[in-house]
């Protein structure tokens, strides 16, 4: 560049800015930065916002506490009491982290050859409300599509349950976004979803297995 | 190097080369003989080389040229700068969201602060600040509202607008909230509020 020409140039830049900042005439005081808000969630009834993660994610290990970032204790994992109306947003896992209780798997499915993971209402899980009515825990197992696990809890299938207490209060059940009988054709379908839930660990039975109890939202994916 | 400084060189150039010739002087480097009639004796007289003489007519110049006050300028005190109408106390300017479980689709409010018991911003003096930003998708407004310590209060408030004026009051406390509409299903994207005055 010819030097005359760049001279010219700088100093009709050092000009221009000396003009517009008078012109101007603000300083900057200081910026403020909103970090991206999260995922949507999918039921008006929970006051707790989803943190999208994986199958994986909740289960390194099938049907093993420790090693999960959800563990909670020697015992424990995810929040205390799986039929909750109002379980905590928050845990403090076993590494003192406090982490999302509530959580988003997408792109899952229930798989149709499992043996006896299939999406279903558990009719040995059910319980009386006011006014006589009978609400039953709806269950299954899901894996991520592309997947293949037949064999249910062998592998690292997570199993979520359409709650009987959430049910019964109205907050899931027909016409609500856990609606458990419009989920059933499109579980045996193998249709792929996006499901919503609280992570927790279910060790009462002779094959401990971490849930999403309560299942509080599904969506087609 | 300033002026003074070059002027102060100057003059103690010329003492010293004042001096030099003086001791020359003294010493009789710089006299003659001259026979005068009637008197034998040796008669010693100042011969002051060409070079010499021009030297400290130029120093005597400089010297002469610093000594001569003309006129004075005194400089009033400047005034006190402007107090900063408003400050922040979070953490690197990151903001807290205080709201959760926003349902997709839905209306939804969402109060951002610097934690549950710091505001956003804190005003002391009161005056008018400017804030810059570009609303991200699925974000519908952007609002001050008052900071209440452990709560999520985020309805009323006053309306920003890009580019436009704010007139904080003295002692104000404010948290932000941004409303959508109907929140989108993958929530918002971060953006930034630059305050200026």
């Amino acid at each position: 560049m010819n030097p005359k020409f760049a001279a010219r140039l700088i100093l009709s830049a050092t000009l221009a800015a000396i003009m517009v900042s008078s012109a101007v005439g603000q300083t900057a005081l200081f910026s403020h930065r909103f970090g991206a808000t999260p995922q949507g969630n999918l039921n008006l009834k929970v006051v707790c916002s989803p943190v999208v993660t994986t199958i994986s994610g909740i289960v390194p290990v099938a049907n093993t506490l420790s090693g999960s970032l959800y563990q909670v204790n020697s015992t424990g994992g995810g929040i205390p009491n799986k039929r909750a109306l109002s379980p905590p947003c928050f845990i403090t896992n076993i590494h003192g982290q406090t982490i999302s209780s509530y959580v988003e798997v997408d792109n899952v499915y229930f798989p149709s050859n499992a043996t006896i993971g299939q999406y279903h209402t558990e009719h040995g899980d059910c319980a009386t409300y006011s006014g006589g009515r009978v609400f039953c825990d709806a269950t299954g197992n899901i894996d991520t599509v592309g997947v293949s696990n037949p064999c249910n809890f062998c592998e690292k299938s997570l199993h979520v349950e359409i709650d009987r207490d959430w049910q019964a209060a109205g907050f899931c059940g027909p016409g609500t976004a856990c609606d458990n009988v419009t989920l059933a054709p499109l579980a045996l379908a193998g249709t792929a979803l996006n499901m919503q839930g609280f992570v927790f660990w279910d060790g009462t039975e002779v094959m401990g297995h971490w849930e999403l109890h309560a299942l509080t939202a599904w969506k087609t994916a | 190097m300033d002026i003074s400084t070059l002027l102060l060189y100057g003059n103690t150039l010329a003492l010293v080369v004042t001096l030099a010739i003086l001791a020359r002087v003294a010493l009789g480097r710089f006299t003659a003989q001259k026979h005068i009639d009637g008197y034998n004796g040796p008669r010693r007289k100042l011969v002051l080389n060409r070079r010499y003489a021009l030297a400290l007519v130029l120093l005597a110049l400089i010297t002469t040229a610093s000594g001569v006050t003309l006129f004075q300028h005194t400089l009033p005190a400047t005034p006190s700068g402007n107090a900063q109408v408003i400050s922040s106390a979070c953490q690197n300017g990151t903001l807290n969201l205080a709201t959760s479980g926003m349902v997709t689709g839905t209306a939804s409010s969402m109060l951002f602060n610097c934690n549950a018991t710091t505001p956003a911003i804190t005003s002391a003096s009161g005056g008018p600040s400017t804030p810059t930003f570009t609303l991200p998708t699925g974000a519908t407004s952007l609002s001050l509202v008052t900071h209440v310590n452990n709560a999520v209060t985020c309805t009323g408030g006053s309306p920003l607008v890009s580019g436009t004026t704010h007139t904080f009051v003295a002692g104000d406390s404010l948290d932000y909230c941004m409303t959508s509409a109907s929140y989108p299903s993958g929530g918002i994207a971060s953006y930034t509020v630059t305050w200026s005055q």
